[in-house]
């Protein structure tokens, strides 16, 4: 933990419980992301405050391997990537995200027509029951960065979904790895 | 039979290959150009007869199908092993209005060693992306962007001829486009 540099970042207003520590999502680790401590404070303090008006309960919403793709030094944009699991019994959505590292934060949705690749911003993210993969084909676009992000860089990233509740993680920058997993 | 066609065969190959010069016989795709390379040199893609080249279009603002398409080429270059100095990756950058030489020459190091980044004027590049059959379309967003630019994410196999001989597109894997660059390489 102290050998990561964490980017500062101002939260949203509760998130300055103290439990900043605890709000780090452990790195590709499903089972630590959903039973670790860390987890269990971020839902905790988040379904007291940012989940108050919704109708879905904030540990409802749980966020799986979530990363930022490290991007070389001059690229002033990059992309976040997760797994989000709907535990409740119904539909839901993504439909914003912030960050105080970049200028803006989008969803966009990667359409593959033939051999064409074409980019789409798009109003939210469907989450129907069960995972959705926001991994590629939708992805959240960080954009003008405002310094660059480099693997082992932690970005605090609110995620705002439909009817009002909101959940705010550290993601870790990652490589992207290649076919061969290298 | 076989043995006295031969040389007629051989022939025929030949005459044919001087007759496509450089485009692909059936599709008339492919041939020589030159654009600016990420040091501000010009980049002659006939100075590189006798390297097998990988040909594909993008840009450096793409965070999904270029670095894929980066990382696959990294990929298909150690499977080449010691042949993969007698190979070249060479990506095209669609938006010269984003890409400055010095964009892209962080781009192509962070991604791969192996590969060449190049620019131009719109019209030059417009050129190349016609020549290889390659398609990119820039489209106004309301995002943050700007500007979003769709483009083919195929990858052209360029024989040490110059010449155009086969694509792949996104759903090949590494190795598969290595074996073809080790069949012509042998």
């Amino acid at each position: 933990m102290s050998r990561k540099r964490v980017i500062k970042v101002s939260v949203l207003a509760f998130a300055s419980v103290s439990c900043s520590l605890a709000l780090l999502v452990e790195q590709n680790s499903l089972a630590k992301v959903c039973s670790g401590a860390g987890w269990e404070c971020v839902s905790s303090i988040q379904s007291a405050t940012a989940f108050e008006k919704s109708s879905i309960k904030a540990d409802e919403l749980l966020i799986h391997n979530a990363w930022i793709q490290e991007m070389p030094p001059t690229s002033k944009h990059t992309a976040a990537y997760m797994v989000i699991e709907n535990k409740s019994a119904k539909e839901t959505a993504l439909v914003a995200a912030k960050a105080e590292i970049a200028e803006a934060v989008e969803l966009h949705r990667m359409v593959t027509e033939g051999n064409m690749m074409r980019m789409r911003r798009v109003d939210r993210i469907p989450l129907p029951v069960g995972k959705t993969e926001i991994t590629g084909d939708f992805h959240i676009m960080l954009i003008n960065l405002k310094s660059p992000l480099k693997e082992g860089d932690h970005v605090a990233l609110t995620l705002e979904f439909e009817g009002g509740g909101s959940k705010t993680l550290q993601v870790p920058v990652k490589k992207r790895q290649g076919e061969d997993g290298q | 039979m076989i043995q006295k066609s031969a040389p007629l065969i051989l022939l025929m190959v030949l005459l044919a290959g001087s007759a496509v010069a450089q485009t692909d016989a059936k599709t008339g795709f492919g041939g020589d150009f030159a654009l600016t390379d990420q040091d501000g040199k010009t980049f002659r893609l006939s100075d590189h007869h006798g390297q097998v080249v990988l040909l594909f279009f993008g840009y450096t603002s793409c965070t999904e199908a270029c670095p894929i398409i980066l990382l696959r080429v990294n990929s298909v270059f150690k499977q080449l092993g010691p042949d993969r100095d007698k190979a070249l990756a060479v990506f095209v950058s669609v938006d010269p209005q984003r890409d400055t030489p010095q964009v892209l020459r962080e781009y192509v190091k962070y991604f791969s060693a192996h590969a060449i980044a190049l620019t131009g004027k719109k019209e030059e590049i417009d050129i190349v992306v016609k020549q290889y059959g390659a398609r990119y379309e820039i489209e106004k967003s309301d995002s943050a962007l700007g500007y979003h630019i769709s483009h083919t994410t195929d990858i052209y196999l360029i024989d040490s001829s110059g010449a155009l001989q086969s694509h792949f597109d996104h759903k090949e894997s590494a190795t598969q486009i290595a074996e073809s660059v080790k069949r012509l390489l042998r």
